[in-house]
C-alpha cells in the first residue's frame, strides 16, 4: 500500500490503510497474546478462545497503556503493577499503542489529515518494532499486563 | 512552546537514521485534538531528504518514548500526536485525494 504506484503520488486511501493496518497489526498481537494465555495456545478453534479474544476492544488497551507508561500506577492499578512498573519494553509498547491507535481513528475516520508515504512507513515499522518489544517483555511483565487487559480494574 | 525548545536543543540525539546521520531537520508543534475530544499536540518531525527509509522501527519507536517522557518531564500533558514527513513530501503538491 506504501509502494510508490507506476505514476504519480500514492493515494491517499492507500496510505491510509496502511496506517490503519499498522494499528491493527499491534492490537491483534495483544488479543492473541491474551487469548494464548488464558485459553492456550492450542485452542484457536474452541469459542473460548474466540470470547477472550473479543473480550478486549480498543478504549480498554488505550486506558491500559497510559497507565502502564507511568512508573507510579493509580491506586486502582496499583496492587496488581509489577514493582517498579512494566518496564522498557512495555512501555515503549504501550507508548506505540496509543499512538498508533490515534493516528488509525485520523486515518479511517477524519477526512482532512492528509497523509503523507513517511508517515505511513514509519507507522509500519513502529508497529513492527513494538510488537517485538511486547515479546521481548518478561514474562511477569507481559502475563501482568495481559491480565489487566483481560480483567480491568474497577 | 515547550517541544520546539526541547527539539531545537538536540534533534539530532532524538532521532538518527539507521547510518548514525541525523535524520531530522526540524520539529514543529502545534495545538491540536484527538479523537476523544481532548487538547493535544501535534508533533511534525521534519526529516531530511531521502532519510525516511533509513530510520528504523525501534529508532521511531525511541523517538516516540523520547517525545513522551520529555513531555510528561516538562509537566506537559497534552498527548503527541506525531507526524512524520520528508522535505521532498514536503514540497510536493500533487498527492491524490483517493
Amino acid at each position: 500500500m506504501v509502494a510508490p504506484p507506476r505514476a504519480g503520488q500514492p493515494r491517499q486511501v492507500d496510505l491510509r490503510r496502511a496506517i490503519s493496518a499498522a494499528y491493527y497489526g499491534l492490537f491483534h498481537c495483544c488479543l492473541t497474546a491474551a487469548a494464548d494465555e488464558f485459553v492456550g495456545v492450542t485452542q484457536h478453534a474452541t469459542n473460548r478462545y474466540a470470547l477472550v479474544y473479543r473480550s478486549i476492544d480498543h478504549k480498554t488497551l488505550k486506558e491500559l497503556c497510559v497507565e502502564a507508561k507511568k512508573q507510579t500506577p493509580p491506586a486502582k492499578y496499583a496492587p496488581y503493577f509489577p514493582t517498579g512498573g512494566f518496564g522498557p519494553n512495555l512501555q515503549a509498547f504501550a507508548t506505540a499503542a496509543i499512538e498508533l491507535q490515534e493516528k488509525r481513528h485520523l486515518a479511517d475516520y477524519n477526512p482532512q489529515p492528509r497523509f503523507r508515504t513517511s508517515d505511513a512507513k514509519l507507522a509500519i515499522s513502529t508497529a513492527r518494532s513494538a510488537v517485538q518489544r511486547f515479546r521481548a517483555a518478561s514474562e511477569e511483565h507481559r502475563k501482568a499486563f495481559l491480565t489487566l487487559l483481560v480483567c480491568p480494574p474497577r | 512552546m515547550v517541544v520546539g525548545t526541547l527539539f531545537e536543543v538536540k534533534p539530532a540525539q532524538l532521532f538518527e537514521s539507521n547510518d548514525g546521520q541525523a535524520g531530522v531537520q526540524r520539529v514543529v508543534s502545534e495545538p491540536a485534538v484527538d479523537s476523544d475530544g481532548h487538547e493535544a499536540l501535534r508533533i511534525t518531525i521534519v526529516l531530511k531528504r531521502g532519510s525516511a527509509d533509513k530510520i528504523s522501527g525501534d529508532k521511531a519507536l525511541d523517538t516516540l518514548v523520547g517525545i513522551d517522557r520529555a513531555l510528561r518531564e516538562a509537566s506537559e500533558d497534552r498527548f503527541p500526536i506525531i507526524d512524520f514527513v520528508t522535505e521532498e513530501e514536503l514540497e510536493s503538491v500533487g498527492d491524490t485525494e483517493s
